[in-house]
């Protein structure tokens, strides 16, 4: 009796878990020693069929015998088991050239997802979701709106991709307005989506005012450690757009938060960056780390020969003047002490970066020493020299990163049918549907053409530091002509990517109305400036009805800036950016007019 | 779909404590003074109990719709309210509920409040006023739910209240009547989703007239107004307002010529109607194209005040070209309008083209009898009319860049008060429309949503960046204080003895004078 009712129990158990499965069975086979990223691989596509089909996915070793959508993950590094299976469809590949490929298993339709090695496996599985129609936005997946039907997807796949270029870099900066405000959990989560993409280099850049490594040097030990130069952005009281911090106080870098000490600091900095290296070796990507051999934090001065303060907001870090021998003994020792904590810090760190305008002779310098560049585990540090470049920081007050990460992404794969030029429609359509993608590479062009005409015209007009708008305030200058045409096409951008949001009614509206909202942004930054800018003009002829008019116009242009922002602030760096404006152009502003009233 | 069992969300006790109130005065909620009976003599504390009850009852004001009576927005209560008020001053209560942007009512004691507590799940709340005590929460699963444009919420509309029951609005679920005392639910009536061109989404909130719910639905597909059986649900009335565009404006009542006039505003025309059947009495032409605003009543007066964008020329077809012809080619395509409207669209495609454009743009979606563009007006209209009253009750029409496209006016006393995007304020005589004062700030510069209320003389202002500034009532602007809630704020305040209730974006918060 109770071997009846357990078996009955069984079938209704089955019979659930059948009704449950809703969508299509899938297998996808993995060797069994199959290296971390292949398994990572398998996963992913394995959560992917799951979101678009909720498909019933198993993966194993092997396959049932009468499995009907089977996928294998392998690459050169697969156990020979797979090897034996695959080896009469594996195509020929580069070690980061991967394919998906119908074949048949089984005398049935099968999927291989092939990688020159286990990393070119996982950008397999990347290309697998980039053919289902997910897009991978830095931010998160965007889901196709119409995906295949699965069985018809998985029979006639036939994709190639071999590099074009084989270093793709995403470099990180520390600013609050960038992944400098983000914790660990957070950058992890962008990793993730940069792997998607394929990106296969990270650099970190770093200053030497920054808390990510300790050093001393003839008597002298390193005590600054700050992010962002130690400015303060609280974001409590009237702030503008404040709607984005969800009652929080101070903006800051999650992780440092009431870290007040050196101490505590660097050790949040360093865990940060060993945080950073881990997760991007273990999601195939090289590490690098950027920096200025001959920067120094500031309490150097005395150590560094021919110590002048380096040109920044605030002063916080010495440099050689220009006139001092580079291979003077005492600077370079203290170069190599600076560098040594690094690798000491970091002993998994694959590359640095050196960047300043001696970065070219500091590497031919330091890379005689054979021992200098040397890990724990006896290899060495390849050392590239950037030069000035980096200094550069492409910074724009409106861009559109996942365009451009998933631009670089597809370009730099030579993949048969992916047309250049046509990345737009190509990221856009399968997740907001047809029509949309118009607009956006309308919207997009008029972005380029605002950053092309700030950089060509005052390449520090949008870099946000202390003053950044009160400067406009203390001219009388009429506003220049390229000011209105910058905001032209910030409106312009505006109202082509909310015409896009109107028409993206099937799905993907967080890609477009994001933008709507970030060329706002710029729309009425550029407000604020101009009516700065004839406030100021007002002021030098004591017309004070009008510098009040244009005043409070400036502040409520600022304020619909933040809002616009915030209504959509999705990650620390839009927050960071809110608080940069509150604090540099928001809070100036009403202090200025709230001194007019005075008056 | 199935709603869940609301006695489940009921406190224990809570039902029969109400039947036992509504014994003593049906639809009000003060029960809980009844507890100690089983313990005394019962008479004698039944007898105290009822003393107390109704004196809980003629004492308690009730704020029971989206800006209280009539819409007024204004109390009548002489208790003080509080200048100065945050989270740690005159702070009475705080409820965290989830994402919702409609208003709080009060009624019977207990405040009422809708919020989004899961991804597709409404929840509508019940405190007790005083203490902030949760009586109970109701939860519908609402289905896949239509776009909305932010900031706009899905729980957009405020309930209202007749004492007895509660009645919601949802776009998917339609109205919906609750147990005022212990949430459960007594009928559903399902309306047609609203469609709005411009993915704005739904925001229009039920009121209540005698033993008549009544709803106004102007979208851009098929605007009507509804009269509905407040115990049954049943539909007592439709009247079809084709000739309108989306609007979220309330009704009100106006009491003139010896008769109570239902008056809507809407895209162009003012409207009454008769209550009892839905007729409609007489129409002014004085509104513009988009009335997303509420009118007020004062006497026989209705006051409104509507921004709509752009000049008199711009119909709706301009909108349409600006925002929906995605690729800007001078008509719109099929493709190119909410799949809603694609009926209209091959009804309205007169050449078979595939494509709208000059004329048959013209009259798709707006009526060809309704031809209003934008604008900017502040108007006073004397009720009691029978046809057309555009030039026998206009008592006033204003044309200034005082109005907001979103917040509603306030008739306070003399004065008829706007404020606007900026915290640009303006004030007007309520009897003829002289200034007071126009477009002051009142230092708080952002964006405005909800409607200023008034109560002790005072003037509440809510900003959507979380700060409430109070302003003295009267002709010369006098600015008392800024409070920061903390959190955006987007509903209209509710008023009740002597404690105002802000509804954030997450929280509902209540605020009222410290005992001194």
């Amino acid at each position: 009796m109770m071997r009846i009712l357990s078996v009955t129990l069984l079938l209704f158990l089955v019979a659930v878990q059948i009704a449950f499965a809703a969508g299509p069975r899938v297998d996808i086979v993995l060797g069994e020693k199959a290296p971390a990223l292949e398994k990572r691989a398998a996963e992913d596509i394995a959560a992917n069929l799951r979101k678009v089909y909720d498909a019933e996915v198993k993966i194993a070793a092997d396959a049932p015998k009468d499995a009907e959508n089977v996928i294998f993950v392998a690459s050169t590094k697969s156990d020979e088991q797979i090897w034996k299976l695959l080896s009469l469809h594996w195509p020929k590949l580069s070690t980061q050239g991967h394919a998906l490929r119908s074949i048949k298993f089984r005398e049935r339709p099968a999927l291989l997802v092939a990688g020159g090695n286990p990393a070119a496996a996982y950008w397999g599985a990347a290309e697998f979701a980039q053919q289902l129609g997910i897009r991978p936005m830095l931010y998160g997946d965007l889901y196709p709106i119409a995906p295949p039907p699965l069985s018809d997807f998985l029979k006639n796949l036939d994709v190639l991709a071999e590099p074009e270029m084989k270093d793709r870099i995403w470099a990180m900066d520390t600013l609050p307005i960038d992944q400098g405000s983000w914790s660990l959990d957070e950058q992890k989560r962008l990793l993730r989506q940069l792997a998607q993409l394929k990106y296969n280099r990270l650099i970190i850049f770093d200053h030497p005012w920054q808390p990510f490594v300790h050093f001393e040097f003839d008597g002298v030990k390193k005590k600054t450690g700050v992010l962002w130069y130690g400015w303060q952005f609280p974001v409590s009281g009237d702030t503008a757009g404040r709607a984005a911090f969800k009652g929080g106080r101070l903006f800051e870098n999650p992780d440092f938060a009431g870290k007040t000490t050196y101490e505590q600091r660097l050790e949040v900095g360093q865990n940060l960056v060993r945080g950073l290296i881990e997760e991007a070796q273990s999601l195939g990507m090289s590490v690098g780390l950027g920096f200025d051999p001959l920067a120094f934090p500031k309490e150097f001065a005395s150590v560094c020969p021919g110590a002048r303060p380096l040109p920044e907001p605030v002063e916080l870090s010495v440099t050689p003047s220009p006139d001092q021998k580079l291979d003077d003994e005492k600077l370079l020792k203290l170069t190599k002490a600076q560098l040594r904590a690094y690798i000491n810090a970091y002993p998994d760190l694959d590359t640095f970066y050196f960047s300043g305008d001696s970065a070219d002779k500091m590497a031919t310098l330091l890379t005689s020493d054979n021992k200098l560049l040397l890990r724990k585990d006896g290899k060495s540090l390849n050392v590239i020299s950037v030069g000035g470049e980096t200094q550069k920081i492409p910074f724009t007050l409106v861009s559109d990163f996942n365009f451009l990460a998933y631009a670089g992404s597809r370009r730099a794969f030579n993949i048969k049918g992916v047309a250049q030029g046509f990345e737009c429609r190509d990221l856009v359509m399968p997740v907001c549907g047809e029509g949309v993608d118009g607009s956006v590479i309308k919207a997009l062009f008029q972005m380029v053409s605002a950053k092309a005409l700030i950089d060509n015209n005052d390449p520090r007009f949008h870099v946000l530091v202390p003053g950044v708008i009160l400067k406009h305030y203390a001219s009388s200058d009429p506003p220049p002509e390229w000011w209105s045409q910058v905001r032209a096409n910030y409106l312009g951008a505006m109202n082509d990517m909310y015409r896009a949001n109107s028409r993206a009614r099937e799905g993907g509206r967080s890609y477009t109305l994001y933008l709507a909202r970030r060329c706002e942004f710029g729309y009425e930054y550029m407000n604020c400036v101009d009516a700065t800018r004839k406030a100021g003009i007002a002021k030098s002829k004591k017309d004070t009805a009008e510098q009040r008019a244009q005043l409070e116009k400036a502040v409520e242009s600022m304020n619909a800036a933040c809002s616009a922002l915030a209504a959509v602030a999705r990650d620390q760096s839009d927050r960071g950016m809110i608080a940069v404006c509150n604090e540099f152009g928001y809070r100036p502003l009403l202090k200025e007019l709230e001194k007019l009233d005075a008056e | 779909m199935k709603p869940q069992n609301p006695r489940s969300h009921a406190p224990r006790g809570n039902a029969s404590l109400g039947r036992s109130a509504s014994r003593v005065a049906p639809g009000r909620g003060a029960a809980r003074k009844c507890v100690p009976t089983q313990s005394v003599g019962t008479r004698t504390v039944l007898a105290v109990a009822f003393v107390v009850v109704f004196a809980t009852i003629s004492s308690a004001e009730d704020w029971p719709q989206f800006r209280g009576e009539n819409s007024s927005g204004v109390s009548k209560s002489d208790k003080p309210l509080p200048t100065k008020f945050s989270v740690t001053e005159n702070f009475r209560w705080s409820a965290k509920l989830g994402d919702g942007i409609g208003s709080p009512i009060i009624a019977g004691g207990k405040v009422f409040c809708t919020a989004m507590t899961g991804e597709q799940k409404l929840g509508v709340f019940a405190f007790d006023a005083a203490t902030g005590k949760p009586l109970w929460k109701q939860e519908f699963d609402t289905g896949k739910l239509p776009r909305i444009t932010p900031p706009n919420s899905h729980a957009s509309a405020t309930p209202a209240s007749d004492g007895k029951r509660v009645y919601v609005h949802f776009s998917t679920l339609g109205l919906i009547a609750l147990d005022a005392a212990t949430g459960e639910i007594v009928w559903k009536r399902p309306l047609p989703v609203p469609a709005y061109l411009m993915d704005w989404g739904s925001g229009s909130s039920p009121i209540v007239y005698r033993d008549m719910v009544i709803f106004n639905q102007d979208d851009d597909l098929a605007s009507a107004l509804f009269a509905i059986d407040s115990a049954s649900g049943e539909i007592r009335w439709k009247a079809d307002r084709k000739e309108m565009l989306a609007g979220y404006a309330i009704p009100v009542l106006c009491e003139a010529g010896g008769r109570t006039d239902l008056v809507v505003a809407g895209s162009g025309k003012l409207k009454g109607y008769d209550p009892a059947s839905g007729k409609e009495l007489w129409h002014a032409n004085t509104l513009l194209r988009t009335t997303m605003t509420s009118p007020v009543v004062k006497g026989d007066l209705i006051y409104t005040a509507v921004q709509s964008y752009g000049d008199e020329s711009r119909t709706l077809k301009y909108a349409l070209l600006e925002w929906l012809d995605t690729n800007q080619d001078g008509s719109l395509a099929r493709d190119e309008v909410p799949k809603e409207f694609w009926e209209r669209f091959d009804q309205s495609d007169k050449d078979k083209s595939k494509f709208l454009s000059g004329g048959e743009l013209d009259t798709a979606f707006q009526s060809s009898e309704n031809m209003i563009g934008g604008g900017t007006t502040i108007q006073a209209v004397r009720g009691g009319g029978s046809g057309d009253v555009t030039e026998t009750h206009v008592v006033f029409n204003l044309h200034n860049r005082s109005p907001s496209n979103l917040t509603s006016p306030l008739v306070v006393g003399n004065q008829l008060f706007v404020v606007k995007k900026g915290g640009l304020s303006s004030s007007f005589d309520a009897a003829t429309g002289e200034t007071h004062w126009e477009l002051a700030r009142i230092k708080n510069i952002g964006d405005y949503y909800g409607s200023p209320v008034a109560g002790h003389g005072k003037i509440y202002v809510p900003g959507e960046n979380g700060f409430i500034v109070v302003l003295e009532q009267g002709p010369k602007m006098k600015f008392l204080a800024k409070n920061d809630i903390g959190e955006p704020c987007l509903a209209s305040p509710a008023i009740a003895d002597g404690r105002i209730f802000i509804r954030g974006r997450e929280t509902l918060f209540c605020f009222g004078e410290e005992a001194k």
